[in-house]
């Protein structure tokens, strides 16, 4: 659905986009992770039509960016980090200024608007005015606009931005229905707890390069299997350590709190239910196993150093 | 896509009512989204509203104290006059304050309230856009006029003032406030501060304004003699009553109609082009507006002054002549502001426009590849306006002359011909070098610095350099035809208006000049050529290599 080929943008000397190449297939989630500054929102700009290609492709459904701009604005609907809403308007004259903009037929408009303000879950609001609404009701209002048209692709630049957790949790809900329904979504964020419960494959941009893409377990095993989990106990262990001993892969444990353990591992799942079944073993009961990071975090820390441009 | 998305010509809106009154309120309500938009968000402002009332109650108070006062001491019918005028200063004032305000808001306000790019990225195109805007300014200070036109028909209880007078005043101020918003829009697409765009908007129009109202009144007062009177809006009567005499249908109605539309038009490309993104062919609005301008303008003034070279003002023929000689230098100067603008054009004609090339049949694509989008395209572009202009103005000069003069007289139809010539190719001399340099360094703003560098060496520096040089009088330079006072266009303009008098005889030492402009303009052009089609070249390359390269590493 997307595709950057070799793509270079320059602002003034300075390189924000170096040879970027990667692709998301279609009716995938896929999270755009960098560092503030890594080039995310330009790379978002240069997909929505919103800034020139200077060197390479992009392209969306096939069609080049540069070459049918229209036509790629028809498919893909774009939901900035920074945007701003007409105030003295309610949301129902919002939505229907931009259905009509887009084309949308007086008959139709109001069962799309309907539609969409259901979807956002926004639909009994309709008569409020923008003015009084809540930020995480605008990114509703945004996200309900960017649809208005049937965009077969959604490129959000982070959605959850400024959110409550309330809100963002809803926030996750509705890009998993937009998935359902068919819809490639294509976002950046910086919560990377909240990405990785969502999206199928990745793409992790520093100083403008490309460090990885494609679907998220082969990303995070590229990275590599260590990792640490965090082992709760029902009771407080006195010689955790011995017990993990001899376990091939296991690195260190370490004592987190009174009653659980940070053990870090090199090794895949087989090595966790190792872990689990030798503190059964030892007779320690086990509450829980959580990773300390999720496969995305994991894939991030590993990928980036967290180097401006 | 949508079965319900239709075509953007049929975008429209309708109110959500029902019945007979909701019929007839989606007949008068615009039907534009954008215009709907516009006057709901500024029929909603607070400032608005303030300024509506504000501006009524300032109006209305100072009309009526005028008017009041007048009376006590003059006629009921000078009173009615006084309060008519002193209405239309007000309104005129309120709508030169207002129009730069709103025009100047209606885009920067957009880009700072990050409400732009989900604009841009609907399927309205920005000339929509543009338009719709416009439209609602137009409206909403309408509204402000008909919001504050009880006050007019005040004049009416003293009298002395005709409903045709009153109605007249109400569309020139409109129509005088058009140029303004447009203005306002022009720059307001180009900047991101509000600020600044309504700083720089009214430091543009309040003199504009100012100086035309005085000199509206000036003209007013030098017409008393024709029967009019005093205040500045002495055309409102003197217009209707007037209207079998050509000067006054060409000064009162064609000329002011003629320069509004082409201010306002222009702005409104400026905007437009403004507002399209960097992958599109931005310069096309304004192209479509030079040639109109180019082609239209010198027309319409040699038109314009035809009527008042007949008689009683002397010899037909001969005024006629010397009115041409003041259109002459028109091609020369729209010429030059259509290169200031093209001169930012790219070397590499924009993927968009290349791509739409492909898609399009024979001639089309051939004009577009011509004279479209690109550097060298639109230094081909600004000689075809120097030659379609010239040419228009021409033939024109040879009917009006051939009318006047009851048939061809070629010695009296030839003088004003050649400083037109000499003119319009030194400005494309200048216009080919700002191209040029362009080309060279890539930069835009030296091209633009060359363009305005150039033209004032010609008009300005040369004629003083030469006269400060060799102490010769410009009536010498034509006398050596090896003089580099030749090379000043002026010097075209002062020997044809000799020659029209009868006291010179030959204009051929112009030949030289004239020759020698259009062989730099010709080298210069082939620089733009060379260096397009190298960038051209090199663009091909490197994007061939680029998705080569993507072809290998892509997953």
């Amino acid at each position: 659905m997307i595709r950057f080929e070799s793509v270079t943008h320059r602002f003034g000397p300075r390189a924000v986009l170096r040879s970027v190449s990667f692709h998301v297939p279609r009716g995938q989630v896929c999270g755009f992770v960098g560092p503030n500054g890594a080039g995310k929102t330009t790379a978002m700009r240069l997909l929505v039509t919103l800034l020139p290609v200077q060197e390479g492709r992009v392209s969306v459904g096939g069609i080049d960016v540069d070459e049918d701009p229209l036509e790629v604005r028809r498919l893909v609907g774009f939901m900035p980090d920074a945007f701003g809403v007409y105030e003295r308007v309610t949301i129902e004259e919002y939505l229907e200024f931009f259905a009509a903009s887009f084309g949308i037929t007086a008959a139709g408009r109001g069962r799309k608007v309907s539609e969409v303000m259901d979807l956002a879950r926004i639909g009994g609001l309709r008569d409020r005015m923008v003015s009084e609404l809540s930020k995480g009701m605008r990114q509703r209002l945004a996200l309900a606009r960017t649809m208005l048209h049937d965009p077969a692709l959604l490129v959000l630049d982070e959605p959850a931005n400024g959110l409550d957790p309330r809100a963002r949790l809803e926030m996750r809900d509705l890009i998993l229905e937009l998935q359902r329904i068919g819809k490639t979504i294509f976002l950046s964020s910086h919560i990377l707890t909240e990405l990785a419960d969502i999206v199928s494959s990745v793409v992790v941009l520093e100083r403008g390069v490309i460090q990885c893409s494609g679907a998220l377990a082969d990303v995070a095993a590229r990275a590599g299997n260590e990792r640490t989990v965090v082992v709760r106990l029902l009771r407080a262990p006195d010689a955790p350590d011995r017990a993990l001993a001899d376990l091939v892969g296991v690195r260190s444990v370490e004592l987190r709190g009174d009653r659980a353990l940070a053990i870090s591992l090199d090794g895949g799942d087989d090595l966790v239910a190792g872990v689990v079944e030798r503190l059964v073993h030892a007779g320690y009961g086990v509450v829980s196993v959580e990773p300390e990071r999720s496969d995305l975090e994991r894939v991030f820390l590993r990928m980036t150093q967290g180097e401006l441009q | 896509m949508s079965d319900t998305i239709e075509g953007p010509a049929a975008i429209a809106s309708a109110p959500p009512l029902g019945g007979l009154l909701d019929r007839l309120a989606a007949r008068v309500l615009p039907k534009d989204p954008i215009v709907l938009k516009e006057l709901r968000i500024a029929l909603r402002t607070p400032l608005f509203v303030r300024f509506l009332y504000l501006s009524t109650a300032l109006g209305g108070l100072v009309t009526l104290v005028a008017g009041a006062q007048t009376a006590l001491e003059t006629s009921p019918a000078d009173a009615g006059r006084l309060v008519f005028h002193a209405y239309f200063c007000i309104a005129l004032l309120a709508t030169s304050l207002a129009a730069p305000v709103f025009g100047a808001t209606s885009i920067a306000l957009e880009r700072e309230t990050l409400t732009l790019d989900s604009l841009l990225l609907t399927r309205l195109s920005a000339a929509r856009i543009v338009r719709g805007k416009f439209v609602a300014i137009a409206l909403s200070l309408a509204l402000l006029l008909v919001a504050s036109s009880p006050i007019a028909a005040v004049a009416f209880l003293f009298g002395g003032v005709g409903p045709l007078e009153i109605a007249l005043s109400f569309v020139a101020v409109l129509l005088a406030s058009l140029p303004a918003i447009a203005i306002g829009m022009a720059l307001s697409s180009r900047t991101a501060s509000t600020r600044v765009t309504l700083l720089g908007t009214l430091l543009v129009w309040l003199p504009v304004s100012t100086l035309g109202l005085l000199g509206l009144w000036a003209i007013g007062s030098d017409l008393r003699r024709l029967g009019t009177d005093d205040g500045p809006f002495w055309f409102a009567r003197y217009l209707p009553a007037h209207l079998d005499d050509p000067r006054v249908v060409a000064a009162l109605l064609v000329a002011p109609l003629f320069v509004i539309g082409m201010i306002t038009w222009f702005g409104l490309a400026i905007s437009t082009s403004g507002l399209l993104p960097a992958t599109h062919d931005r310069a096309r609005p304004f192209r479509r507006w030079l040639l109109a301008a180019s082609i239209v303008t010198p027309v319409v003034a040699l038109l314009c002054i035809w009527p008042f070279t007949r008689t009683p003002f002397g010899d037909g023929v001969e005024n006629l002549a010397e009115g041409m000689l003041a259109v002459t230098v028109l091609p020369a100067i729209l010429g030059l502001v259509g290169a200031f603008a093209l001169v930012a054009e790219p070397l590499v004609r924009p993927r968009v426009v290349q791509a739409a090339d492909r898609r399009r049949h024979g001639i089309v694509r051939a004009f577009s590849a011509t004279f479209g989008a690109g550097a060298a395209p639109a230094t081909r572009f600004l000689f075809v306006a120097f030659g379609l202009s010239a040419i228009s103005v021409t033939a024109v000069y040879a009917i009006v002359h051939a009318i006047a003069a009851g048939g061809v007289e070629l010695d009296a139809l030839l003088p004003p011909l050649v400083p037109l010539a000499v003119c319009t190719v030194s400005a494309a001399f200048a216009a080919s070098l700002g191209m040029a340099v362009r080309a060279t360094t890539q930069s835009p703003w030296l091209g633009r610095g060359a363009l305005v560098a150039v033209t004032v060496g010609l008009v300005l520096v040369l004629p003083v350099f030469w006269a400060l040089a060799t102490g010769d009088d410009p009536d010498d330079w034509m006398r050596d035809p090896m003089s580099l006072g030749l090379a000043w266009p002026g010097i075209s303009i002062v020997a044809a208006a000799d020659a029209i008098d009868g006291t010179r005889r030959s204009l051929a030492p112009l030949v030289v000049p004239f020759v020698s402009y259009i062989g730099l303009t010709a080298i210069l052009a082939l620089v733009t050529e060379r260096r397009a089609a190298k960038a051209t070249e090199a663009d091909r390359r490197q994007r061939a290599r680029v998705l080569a390269s993507a072809e290998h590493t892509s997953p």
